[in-house]
């Protein structure tokens, strides 16, 4: 077993367990970007979304809900961001699929990414291309 | 109404990626990167504490199936997906949306800074958070 997600959910390597039921664990980020910051995983080992059965992935999105409203509850604090890091592009740095969920604060800094426009008949193409693979 | 009902009412135009339903994805007009796309509930829910848990679960496998073919159609590496839950997480469309942003090698896209906890400061947080799962 080499994944260290694994190895948390197994207890091998020690954690701040948040939450844990049969499908999902979750546990504090320990180089969190706020403190609270708390990685969601499923039990099962799989490295993405696409492997991942929609049963688990809404057990998933079933805890974030509840964690979310926790950390919000728990640290005073009034909003939660949730990021999705899918491979290695998006910077995805465990191949064991996982939610983060970040405390956030008004005026915390964390900023957005630019935004821009598309050029003409960018989106057209753009959309082509994603609605041929749906 | 909100301008995301609007879209889905068709009152506002858009570029519809996916529809069904319960869920529509369409790109977002002010891209991160080409393809990103919006992922919302059709019917009008405000953030992660107003959507029940039913509509949730359908809105993820939209924001699986969508993020799967951006990678295969627009042959990214990649994607980030996020929810910005609250005003205070920087959401400014009081309609639960998901971001799906596709991301390729070297795009210079960065995470937000991680850093370490203090002594103590995770047991807090845990304790917190934990006091508050229901």
């Amino acid at each position: 077993m080499d994944c260290i997600f694994c190895k948390i959910i197994a207890g091998d390597l020690p954690s701040y367990k948040v939450y844990e039921d049969d499908k999902v664990c979750a546990f504090l980020d320990v180089l969190p970007i706020h403190p609270g910051h708390t990685i969601i995983v499923p039990k099962i080992h799989v490295s993405d979304v696409e492997s991942l059965d929609d049963g688990e992935l809404c057990a998933m999105v079933t805890v974030m809900k509840k964690i979310g409203k926790a950390v919000m509850e728990g640290l005073g604090v009034k909003g939660y961001s949730i990021l999705l890091d899918n491979k290695d592009a998006a910077n995805q740095h465990v191949p064991h699929v996982h939610f983060h969920l970040v405390p956030r604060k008004e005026g915390d800094g964390l900023g957005r990414w630019p935004q821009s426009g598309y050029s003409e008949g960018e989106a057209e193409e753009c959309l082509k291309q994603i609605q041929e693979k749906l | 109404m909100c301008v995301f009902c609007k879209i889905v009412a068709g009152e506002i135009p858009s570029h519809k990626v996916y529809e069904d339903e319960d869920t529509l994805a369409f790109l977002d007009i002010a891209p991160v990167s080409c393809g990103h796309i919006l992922v919302i509930p059709k019917k009008h829910f405000v953030n992660m504490e107003d959507i029940p848990e039913d509509e949730l679960s359908k809105l993820i496998k939209t924001v699986k199936k969508a993020g799967k073919a951006i990678k295969d159609g627009l042959a990214v590496a990649g994607y980030n997906a996020n929810v910005n839950n609250d005003p205070a997480a920087g959401q400014i469309i009081p309609h639960i949306h998901f971001h799906i942003i596709p991301r390729t090698e070297g795009d210079g896209l960065r995470l937000w800074p991680q850093s370490k906890y203090k002594e103590g400061e995770a047991e807090e947080a845990l304790r917190k958070i934990k006091s508050c799962i229901r």
